[in-house]
Parts: structure tokens; C-alpha cells; sequence
């Protein structure tokens, strides 16, 4: 006998986001991101997160989800979360994420001798990367937030630290009713 | 028109190259200081652009040697100033055109505006620095330091500067753009000051002003203010102060009244 619809187990979708990361190491935002990751993963079976990574390498917590070359970002749907300038160049060019927000980790741009992309007008450049109206910033602690808010513009979120459980507080917001 | 200029990355050089090359056909040789000579004996040029700190002995021998008819840019120990902006506080920025300055056919040319940059549209922002000082200064990081406690908004651009909110080198063209939507630019010189007043910005020239503060607080609130001056600052600079008024006086001088009606039709263009 068929069953009717109120007896139908409620079915809660997964929800997949990713990470551009320059490269898989020992770092200690790479540690930090790895430790989050199978946190998520291992209290609740609704996250997929999937790390893009440039260079490939060995860290000590090596994280419990799919590990793909960063070209494979270009066709992905779900939120995606870059992590420096770098990959956020490289996020611009993706065309299909729902989403797309730079955590910033580092405040790079107080380093202008690591730009080496634009000596003359770095920045149109940085302008380029930390103003697009297409990406979201997420701030590292409040006062990141209100530097980031002074200079470029106001973060998406606050998360410390790579913090999964405020990651997926900025990447899926409660949706208001 | 040959032209001889020194090899040099400076404001004006680059402003009067810009101005000129829509008013006449010129050809620019730039070597370095070391071979102005060879350069003399090689060519025979109609004009000579010079930075004011660059003339040393052997540079005012061969303008008397060859005769060279002399424009001098930058700042210089002149001091008779014929026009004066007008700039927020009561401070002025005295401007000295074009005058003859070491009796020898030599004139001193200063700081003016350029006509049709192209600038990127930048978002909207407080107050943004232009820091064009050659090296770190205390008293700078001083008083951005008291913008920082008083919680107003704002960043640095232009020459570094050891500080967070500092973010980058800015060319010509990002001036203009940034100065457009600034609520307050913030000089460190006057540099660019004709450029950012032809941006309809408004320009705040003092940074060693003690009331530093509290002044950019009453302009960020007082919209009405802002833009009155920013209105009288630009009506200043596109009546006396772009690089086609600087040709203008030039080509006077130099007898070639041609050239200079090309100028003032630039400057008619534009206005119109």
C-alpha cells in the first residue's frame, strides 16, 4: 500500500560550499581549516565541502572531503570561499558559484612589496579584488571588520579563525521568514 | 617642435608632455643629466624642460652655451606669485604660472590641472589620502593616527606609508577617480591639487592643520559647505590653472602665437 505524503521521512539536502586555497601544507591556516572541516563533517552528515587547491602537499590533519585542482572551481555551483589574492583572482573568473566571499585571513594589502602584479597602480588593482560588488568579504575579528568596512567595504560576517559553525552561519544565512 | 626635457618621472613634465602633444607635433628627447651635451652638439632644439632641482652648474652653462629658451617646473626659490587658489582652511597655494625667473630666457612653470583623463568609477568613500611625501613622516603618521582615535573613515594612497589603511600607489588616473566620489580628499602636497580640484573634489590642503580633526568632521556633515567650495575651487583652476594656460603662457613667450590659439581652444573645448 502506498504510503502518503505526511509519512514521508523528511529529507534535508546536503549543502556543498569550497575553499580556494593556494596550497595544501602544514601552514597554520591550512591546519585551522582542515581541523573545521572534519569538525563539520563529523557532527552532522549535511555539509560537502570540497577544498581547490593550486599546489598539492601533505598536512598533519589532512581534511575528510574531496580535494580537487583548483580548475575544477570554475563549474562549481555552491558557495565558494577564497582565501587570499591570489585565489580570489582566480574566484572572479569562476562562473558559476551561488556565492563567492574572500575571507580575509591576512590584511595583504599593508604588504604592497608582495604586489608585484601591479607596481604602478596598485591600487586599481587591490580595488579590483577587495571592492568587486560580485565577491562578499568575511572579516577575521572586529577589528578587521571595521578596517575592511573603513577601506573597501562592509564584510559579509565575522569569522574567527576558520570557525565552521560561523562559516556556515555567513555562507547559508538563516533565511528570514 | 624638439624638445629636450631631462629624464625624470614628475608631475608636470608629464602634464605639459600631455598637453602638448594635442597642440603641436613634437618630438620629446629625454636622455639622462649626463648626456645633455651630447645630446646639444647631436640636435638643435626650440625648448627646454627642466626640473627646478635638477639645475646644477653644468645644466645653466649649456642653456647660456646654446641659447636654450628654458622652462623650469616645480618649485623653486621665486616668489612672485601672480595667482593664488584659494583652499580650505585659510590656507593658499601660491601658483607661479610662467615668469621670467633668471633674466636668460628661463621660466618657471607650476603645478596645473590635466584636461580629459580617463579614471576608473570607484565606490563611494570618506576621506582619502593623498600622500605624495618622498619619505615617511612622523608628523603625518601622527595625524592619521588622531583620524583613527576620532573614528573617522579613511585610507591612504600614494607613496607608502607604515600604516593598515594604507593601500597602494596610485596613478593620475586613479587620483581623479577616487577624488571624484571622496567625500574629502586630504593632500600631503600640491601636487595634485589642480587635478583633484577638476575633479569637482573637494580638497582639504592643510595636514598639519592642529584642528585637523574636528575641521574634516564639520565638512563631512556639512554637504552644503563642500560643495560651494568645491564649486569656487573649480571655477578657479579651468579659468587659469590647466596645462594648455601653462602652454598658452609658453608659446607667448617663445613667439608663436599659433600654438597658443591651439591652446585656448583645447581650454574652449573643454568648457564648453
Amino acid at each position: 500500500m502506498p504510503s502518503t505524503n505526511s509519512e514521508l521521512p523528511v529529507v534535508t539536502p546536503i549543502k556543498s560550499f569550497g575553499f580556494l586555497i593556494n596550497s595544501l601544507n602544514n601552514s597554520k591556516e591550512c591546519q585551522l581549516l582542515c581541523n573545521n572541516i572534519n569538525l563539520a563533517i563529523s557532527e552532522a552528515y549535511l555539509y560537502s565541502p570540497i577544498i581547490f587547491f593550486q599546489n598539492y602537499g601533505y598536512s598533519v590533519g589532512m581534511p575528510r572531503c574531496c580535494q580537487l585542482q583548483q580548475h575544477h572551481a570554475w563549474g562549481f555551483p555552491h558557495p565558494l570561499v577564497s582565501t587570499s589574492i591570489e585565489t580570489t583572482q582566480t574566484l572572479t573568473e569562476c562562473l558559476r558559484p551561488c556565492r563567492k566571499f574572500f575571507y580575509v585571513y591576512n590584511l595583504e594589502w599593508t604588504k604592497p612589496e608582495n604586489l608585484q602584479h601591479s607596481q604602478y597602480s596598485q591600487y586599481s588593482y587591490l580595488s579590483k579584488i577587495y571592492q568587486n560588488p560580485e565577491i562578499e568579504l568575511i572579516a577575521k575579528n572586529e577589528e578587521d571588520f571595521r578596517l575592511l568596512t573603513n577601506i573597501w567595504k562592509k564584510p559579509a560576517g565575522i569569522v574567527r579563525d576558520y570557525n565552521y559553525k560561523e562559516f556556515l552561519d555567513v555562507l547559508f544565512p538563516p533565511k528570514s521568514t | 617642435m624638439r624638445i629636450l626635457t631631462v629624464a625624470t618621472n614628475d608631475t608636470i613634465l608629464s602634464g605639459l608632455q600631455r598637453a602638448l602633444g594635442k597642440v603641436a607635433d613634437v618630438l620629446i628627447y629625454n636622455p639622462q643629466v649626463n648626456s645633455i651635451y651630447e645630446a646639444l652638439y647631436q640636435n638643435k632644439f626650440d625648448l627646454f624642460l627642466v626640473e627646478g632641482h635638477m639645475i646644477k652648474p653644468s645644466i645653466i652653462s649649456a642653456i647660456e652655451e646654446f641659447s636654450l629658451s628654458t622652462i623650469v617646473f616645480g618649485h623653486c626659490e621665486h616668489k612672485s606669485a601672480q595667482f593664488v587658489l584659494q583652499l580650505i582652511p585659510e590656507h593658499t597655494l601660491e601658483v607661479t604660472p610662467c615668469v621670467d625667473n633668471y633674466n636668460a630666457n628661463v621660466y618657471t612653470v607650476d603645478y596645473a590641472a590635466n584636461l580629459d583623463i580617463d579614471c576608473p568609477n570607484y565606490p563611494s568613500s570618506e576621506v582619502v589620502v593623498f600622500n605624495s611625501l618622498r619619505s615617511e613622516s612622523d608628523f603625518l603618521s601622527e595625524q592619521l593616527n588622531k583620524l583613527r582615535e576620532s573614528q573617522i573613515p579613511f585610507k591612504v594612497v600614494g607613496n607608502p606609508i607604515n600604516t593598515s589603511e594604507y593601500v597602494g600607489r596610485v596613478e593620475l588616473s586613479d587620483i581623479i577617480g577616487l577624488a571624484k566620489t571622496a567625500k574629502i580628499s586630504l593632500c600631503t602636497t600640491h601636487e595634485y591639487i589642480p587635478d583633484i580640484a577638476l575633479a569637482r573634489g573637494f580638497v582639504y590642503s592643510d595636514i598639519e592643520d592642529p584642528n585637523l580633526v574636528n575641521n574634516l568632521r564639520y565638512y563631512l556633515d556639512n554637504e552644503e559647505e563642500r560643495a560651494k567650495t568645491v564649486k569656487n575651487l573649480y571655477s578657479s583652476v579651468l579659468s587659469a590653472h590647466t596645462y594648455f594656460h601653462r602652454l598658452y603662457d609658453i608659446f607667448i613667450k617663445l613667439n608663436l602665437p599659433e600654438e597658443a590659439q591651439k591652446c585656448l581652444q583645447q581650454i574652449a573645448n573643454y568648457q564648453s
